[in-house]
């Protein structure tokens, strides 16, 4: 297993002098620094509020930004590498697909913690700095899950990358992948809600919210917070599920894409 | 000792059949080369015999990676790595302590720009890079996939001496290339696959008289004489032609002799150049059909 660790290690070190990472690591940043300043704030004034309020605005910038980041890391772990032939030098080499695997994805997911730890982190670092230490807590676990939030994106871009020679097509499949789960699901979902009159029952209506893992980030981060509830974007359900629960759904998010990538790459010719 | 066997081999993409039916034998201080047009299947072979691609049917007796270095087609490393740090990366997950990398960057000659990220690496010192890290773990099995691409005629004459070394020291060595005069130089055997098919195997001279492959000879003669057309066919020539005091003839290599003497005999030969058949003749003689 030390080899996975070798190839995590490389990974993390070829991607952190990446330039598109390293630009993306910074806007990120940026966003967060000025969405919490100008963000939400119940009396309508401008400047760093108070912890669930700010992780309640963070959490919507990080649904669009870290799937974003997650598949630009990912998308060429396979496709990529086959294209450039380093692949082929890699699997004549004495180590197993699953330490290959492995070490992308835990290398890879290196690369995310560290970025979003640096986005986030500035803005947890003032705020503890300003209102104390009684919301790190939370914005500790706002980070966490962020990050967990990428692996399971990271999952996704390694098993489309598993799946084709064609890197382009990778690409494109990313894209589709962003665009469904960050865009397009919760309007299809609200669209259903508005079809039916709000007639779904709320067992299937929940089991829907299980199906995107960005929306099971969001409850993990929203539940339980009175602010949090605006923003979970389909007011009037009644959300039935436990932060427990979505927090294993969200860990079934990153363990299941992954797994199904090293299924598919254990099966590949190249 | 046969150190890389594999037969019966066969691998189709689709309706495409890209090796078929290939048996393969090297053995132990033997570099084979394999040649053969633009997809041809040498590539695909090659994977084959590596484990990297499954065939279809036949079987390889998979060499140990452990001692198995591979160069493989059009090589690109990670740009953001520098050279050294690639073939630690590669040493590493051999288990090869660092200094072997030192060493092989000064073999390929890369010392100088060892610290230098390989994104920024020209092709041909990616190309020396990609043999570096085959060379690692001092490999009793080479396969090389048309290893000297790119590369400067002095840096290809340094990669010939160095597989010649390896072949003294006893490796077994697998190489294709489209060098047909890299390959007459180094290699013991040679296989043409076209098609997919090993249509030739062995060594040059043995594939030149196994296709029947004529010399031509250029003789300048002292007396000169239509005759000496039907004398050069009457000893052995199949064509013949005469230009001035120039006589030339197409005949089997093994009668060249005979039909100079003879046009020695009875001329007087002032002067005389040979041009013989070699492996580019073989080539387009098995696989100059069309693809
Ligand atoms: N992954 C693949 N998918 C589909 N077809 C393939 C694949 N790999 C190879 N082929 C086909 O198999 C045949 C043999 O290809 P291969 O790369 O082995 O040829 P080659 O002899 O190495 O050629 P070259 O001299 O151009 O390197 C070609 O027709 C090629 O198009
Ligand atoms: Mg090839």
């Amino acid at each position: 297993m030390n080899k996975a660790i070798i190839i995590a290690k490389k990974e993390f070190r070829d991607n952190l002098r990446n330039r598109w990472i390293m630009a993306a690591s910074i806007v990120f940043a940026i966003f967060a620094l000025t969405i919490s300043y100008f963000g939400f704030s119940p009396g309508g004034t401008v400047g760093f509020s108070e912890i669930e309020a700010t992780i309640a605005s963070l959490t919507t910038l990080a649904i669009y930004l870290i799937p974003l980041v997650a598949l630009l890391l990912g998308h060429a772990s396979f496709a990529g590498e086959e294209e450039r032939g380093s692949l082929h030098i890699l699997l004549s080499l004495p180590i197993s697909r699953l330490e290959i695997v492995l070490g992308k994805f835990f290398g890879l997911s290196m690369v995310l913690a560290v970025s979003t730890a640096g986005g986030f982190g500035i803005v947890g670092i003032i705020i503890t700095y300003i209102r104390g230490i009684s919301g790190f807590s939370a914005f500790f676990s706002f980070i966490f899950t962020s990050i967990l939030l990428g692996m399971a994106f990271l999952g996704m871009a390694l098993l489309l990358s598993a799946s084709t020679s064609d890197k382009s097509k990778v690409i494109a499949g990313c894209i589709v992948l962003w665009f469904i789960f960050v865009m397009v699901y919760d309007l299809a979902l609200l669209g259903v809600l508005i079809a039916t009159g709000g007639g779904i029952p709320t067992s299937i209506f929940n089991a829907l919210l299980f199906l995107n893992p960005t929306d099971v980030y969001r409850l993990i981060n929203l539940l339980g917070m009175e602010a949090g509830r605006e923003f979970l974007g389909l007011t009037g359900i009644p959300v039935t599920i436990s932060r427990a629960t979505a927090a294993l759904a969200l860990i079934a998010w990153v363990a299941v894409p992954v797994s199904l990538a090293y299924a598919v790459f254990k099966r590949r010719d190249y | 000792m046969v150190a890389i066997q594999a037969k019966g081999l066969c691998k189709r993409y689709g309706n495409i059949v890209a090796v078929d039916n290939v048996d393969l034998e090297v053995k132990e201080g033997e570099i084979f080369a394999i040649v053969g047009p633009n997809g041809a299947g040498k590539t695909t072979l090659i994977k084959m015999i590596l484990g990297i691609t499954k065939p279809d049917s036949g079987f390889v007796e998979l060499p140990d990676p452990a001692r198995t270095g591979y160069l493989p087609e059009n090589p690109l490393f990670y740009d953001n790595l520098t050279g050294l740090e690639t073939l630690q990366f590669y040493a590493s997950i051999r288990g090869i302590p660092k200094e072997r990398c030192y060493e092989v960057l000064s073999i390929v000659g890369l010392e100088g720009v060892a610290d230098r990220k390989v994104g920024s690496y020209s092709k041909g010192m990616v190309q020396r890079l990609a043999l570096a890290q085959a060379l690692l773990p001092k490999p009793l099995i080479l396969v090389l996939d048309e290893p000297t691409s790119g590369l400067d005629p002095i840096a290809a004459k340094e990669f010939r001496s160095l597989i010649k070394e390896m072949r003294e020291q006893g490796s077994a060595i697998i190489m294709s290339s489209h060098v047909l005069s890299e390959v007459e130089q180094l290699a013991d055997r040679v296989g043409v696959l076209y098609r997919g098919r090993m249509v030739a195997v062995g060594d040059v001279p043995t594939l030149v008289e196994k296709r029947g492959l004529s010399a031509q000879l250029y003789v300048r003669i002292k007396n000169p004489s239509p005759k000496a057309v039907d004398t050069a066919i009457e000893y052995g020539g199949i064509s013949a032609e005469i230009k001035g005091d120039l006589v030339s003839v197409a005949c089997p290599i093994k009668r060249r002799f005979e039909v100079l003497r003879a046009l020695d005999d009875e001329y007087g030969v002032v002067d005389f150049r040979v041009e013989e058949p070699g492996l580019e003749e073989v080539f387009v003689a098995y696989a100059g059909g069309k693809r």
